[in-house]
């Protein structure tokens, strides 16, 4: 079987919840075809069956067949049986469905119908059914026949009914017991006398195939949380370290004398002796030097793959959140154009111009009131990317690519970063310039590291942003307002000793925001944290955040908040 | 128009009274060609109720639902039912008063003032329907204020006072619940009665269709309004976009069928091309594939005339 794409997934799933008319379950069962595309007629016969019966209880039945080698030809059966069954229900409601049905028969027949060197129980009960769909009667031993007729559920059966003529009849045929989990096996088939083959699994799994998709976990391995890294101190020289951290977060984006001014110019006040690294996260030339950092990079690596699963896995949400922030955006945007007055033939009368339309005999002496182009508008998006956000990576960085989706549909400039901060430096990387539309997928390589310095972080990106070229400013910060740094504030006084975190981290980063709206850029903020640090965000960010309880209130939330500020502009 | 109303079990009380209205107000022969001539009919007898009621009262209406609810139908059929030329005004972004209320302009070689629709609305007495009305921004629209409120008037800055016509009224339609629309200011919204416009029900899409398309089997009339539920629930829960949730494109659909397509070809016409998605394209034709077969022609959507 070809793999089953994401979006085939993701459609299965929909044609499911149709046919259930329900969308508050995730489906165990999904159905696709021989090439890995969902399969209607499968599928809303899956959705049919949560419809008219007792899900629950059939899926007890299906659970206590996982103890045997051959589930999966158990399973089938049993779905063959609930098809004959729902299908004579739904069809007053559904009436394609006689249709779909004769459709997906010919098709099975047409690839599977051949007969079979040797013999496959599943196989061969399964075209027997689907030609009697077509209304052929096959061609059958008595015993097999007897089986199908058995197997074929009569509608009239309900829920409880089904369940208990399914163990009977799987008990007595096959000598299972589809009750609880017994671990205890029995010789499978024997009434039938014949070898079942092993697990049909090459064949039967091919077409009805997906029936046997199971919940896959997203996650198998639990990778134990990256530890906090607070060792301010380490044994390398300051050029060790600037070579440090561009093997670990890529090759600076700065000449080295650029970076020198900056940091001069930046890490000042309570952040002097503090260090910046901007990057855009080439990768440098360095070597990896021992095996904990070649751990560490692979755990990056797995984790951007969970940041574009996780993406790819609400996918269509996601779309619609994109959608509706981007026409939010659009709207607002729109209603902030400035107006412009132009020369017209009606509107308001240009006495200036009057004389023109008794001699000239033009008559556009009127002004008319047109909608211009606003200034330049553009968004800068700061992810926090410290450990504590490292539960939340997967969400953080679908939330910041949405926005900058949003934001790039609506043809308006935006650069996302992130920033954390160890060993004294503060990381700033780059995901996507202003230019770079394209770049949007990078953010999925968002993955959190060390401490977060906010302060210095937003003073970095506010310098950055004085220098873009454009008007209007808006900065959107995905945090979770816990500054945090193993560095102290810094102070003249010695004996002062403040650790950066806490109330004081938090009044050091309120005045960094502060500061940035004095120049005319607006801040915001997405709230990722928890309830109890929300008091901090109030503080910081006085108004002008959000808490996102779910992801698709994202595009709600996030209209808002922009709405508002480009009101303001 | 009445007959329609009486079917529906209309009170004939306020039968009457609109009976009594249009003999007040009867129409002048050269606005004649402005009452409208309805295509579709409005059902739900109590809103019917409400709004009809409401008009009488002298209240102008702000009709509000999501998409396909029929505001703009209930909007056409009041005005027909009430016999008045009908003005239609879209409301957009760049709404303002002169696209209104009137402006001036250059007409033998003198400015004159050109009215605006609202203004010809007010004078002749019709219905005007300001469409979308949360569209425009809310300061351009404190214009109509004296207009919508008890001071029935219209105030054109260096030109006269115009008093409404007694049997002028407005009806809005809003849309709500979709990205990009805003909320009507307060101030605006106590202007009006406002009507919830409920989400149209399978049993009386059916009676819709089959109003529309005589035809029609009563069976593929049920499985087509159940197919518009089936997508409305896939809007509801967000997995798709409300860009196929489009009851002029089923309705257009069905008549392309009567005109020679196949009814596949012609929802995808209809419906599913609405969307420009091709993911969601793909989920909305699952929707159709899992309710109608696409290959169906006239001689099986339609009885034999």
């Amino acid at each position: 079987m070809n793999t089953v794409s994401e979006q085939q997934r993701r459609r299965a799933v929909n044609q499911i919840w149709n046919a259930a008319e329900n969308y508050s379950f995730v489906p165990d069962f999904k159905a696709f075809d021989e090439k890995g595309d969902a399969e209607l007629y499968w599928n809303c016969v899956i959705g049919a069956v949560r419809r008219h019966y007792e899900y629950g209880k059939l899926a007890q039945v299906f659970a206590s067949f996982q103890q045997y080698e051959e589930s999966d030809i158990y399973e089938g059966l049993l779905w063959l049986g609930l098809e004959n069954a729902v299908f004579q229900k739904e069809l007053p409601h559904r009436p394609v469905l006689e249709k779909l049905r004769q459709d997906y028969a010919r098709r099975y027949l047409k690839t599977y119908g051949a007969p079979l060197d040797d013999y496959h129980l599943y196989d061969c009960l399964a075209a027997a059914h689907y030609q009697r769909a077509l209304g052929i009667e096959p061609q059958m031993s008595r015993y097999d026949r007897k089986l199908l007729d058995e197997l074929e559920f009569s509608p009239e059966l309900d829920t409880d009914a089904i369940v208990v003529k399914a163990r009977e009849l799987f008990s007595r045929w096959f000598q299972i017991t589809a009750e609880e989990k017994k671990r205890e096996r029995r010789f499978p088939l024997i009434a039938l006398g014949r070898r079942n083959g092993k697990k049909a699994k090459g064949r039967y799994r091919k077409f009805g195939i997906g029936l046997a998709d199971h919940p896959s976990h997203a996650y198998e391995e639990n990778d134990e949380l990256l530890r906090r890294e607070d060792e301010p101190v380490t044994h390398l020289s300051a050029a060790q370290l600037r070579d440090f951290m561009a093997f670990k977060f890529g090759a600076p984006m700065f000449s080295e004398q650029e970076n020198t001014e900056l940091e001069r110019k930046l890490c000042s006040g309570s952040h002097s002796l503090c260090h910046l690294h901007f990057t855009r996260g080439v990768p440098d030339k360095g070597k990896i030097q021992n095996a904990f950092e070649a751990l560490r990079k692979e755990k990056e690596a797995k984790q951007v793959e969970r940041n574009r699963s996780y993406y790819r896995e609400h996918l269509s949400e996601n779309r619609t959140s994109i959608d509706r922030l981007a026409s939010r955006i659009r709207n607002s945007v729109l209603l902030y154009l400035q107006p412009s007055e132009i020369r017209s033939d009606s509107g308001k009368l240009d006495p200036a111009r009057i004389w023109r339309a008794g001699v000239l005999q033009d008559e556009k002496v009127f002004l008319r009131t047109e909608q211009g182009n606003m200034g330049d508008l553009s968004v800068d998006i700061l992810l926090d990317a410290s450990t504590s956000q490292c539960e939340r990576q997967e969400k953080v960085s679908t939330q910041g690519y949405l926005i900058a989706e949003a934001l790039t549909q609506c043809a308006i400039p935006c650069r996302v970063m992130s920033f954390c901060s160890m060993t004294g430096y503060t990381i700033l990387r780059v995901f996507r310039d202003y230019d770079k539309p394209r770049d949007n997928g990078k953010i999925f390589e968002y993955v959190s590291n060390g401490c977060n310095r906010d302060g210095l972080a937003i003073r970095a990106v506010h310098e950055l942003m004085t220098g873009s070229p454009y008007e209007n400013k808006i900065l959107i910060l995905l945090s979770d307002v816990k500054p945090h740094d193993a560095l102290r504030l810094f102070s003249d006084d010695s004996s002062d000793y403040t650790p950066y975190e806490k109330e004081a981290g938090v009044r050091d980063t309120a005045a960094e925001v502060r500061k940035a709206r004095a120049d005319g850029i607006a801040v915001i903020c997405v709230f990722t944290g928890e309830e109890e640090d929300l008091p901090n965000a109030k503080l910081v960010y006085n108004k002008d955040f959000s808490r996102i309880p779910s992801i698709d209130k994202l595009a709600d939330a996030v209209g808002t908040l922009l709405q508002n500020q480009i009101r303001n502009l | 128009m009445l007959d329609f109303l009486l079917n529906e079990g209309i009170n004939a009380s306020i039968l009457k009274r609109i009976r009594d209205f249009r003999e007040q107000y009867p129409v002048s022969e050269e606005m004649r060609h402005r009452v409208p001539q309805p295509r579709f009919h409005y059902y739900g007898k109590e809103i019917w109720e409400q709004a009809l009621t409401a008009l009488l009262a002298g209240e102008n209406l702000l009709l509000v639902g999501p998409k396909a609810t029929g505001k703009n139908v209930l909007a056409e059929n009041l005005t027909a039912v009430f016999a008045r030329p009908a003005w239609d005004i879209s409301f957009y972004l760049n709404t303002d008063a002169a696209s209104l209320i009137g402006t001036d302009t250059f007409k033998n070689g003198e400015v004159q003032f050109r009215r605006g629709p609202i203004t010809q609305c007010a004078q002749e007495g019709g219905f005007g329907v300001l469409d979308e009305i949360n569209m425009a921004k809310n300061e351009s629209l404190a214009v109509l204020h004296a207009t919508l409120d008890f001071r029935r008037i219209i105030d054109v800055p260096g030109y006269d006072r115009i008093t409404l016509a007694p049997s002028t009224r407005f009806l809005a339609t809003m849309n709500y619940g979709y990205a990009g629309t805003r909320e009507l200011n307060e101030a605006l919204a106590s202007r009006f009665m406002v009507l919830n416009m409920p989400i149209i029900g399978e049993e009386d899409l059916q009676k819709l269709l089959l109003s529309q398309f005589p035809h029609l089997r009563s069976e593929y009339a049920q499985q087509l309004s159940r197919l518009f539920q089936d997508i409305r629930k896939k809007c509801d829960s967000s997995e798709i976009s409300t860009k196929a949730l489009d009851l002029r494109g089923l309705l257009s659909a069905v008549s392309l069928v009567e005109n020679g397509l196949n009814l596949g070809q012609a929802l995808e016409m209809g419906m599913i091309n609405k969307s420009f998605d091709p993911f969601e394209r793909q989920l909305v034709q699952d929707l159709i594939s899992a309710r109608i077969r696409g290959d169906l022609a006239a001689q099986d959507l339609f009885e034999e005339k």
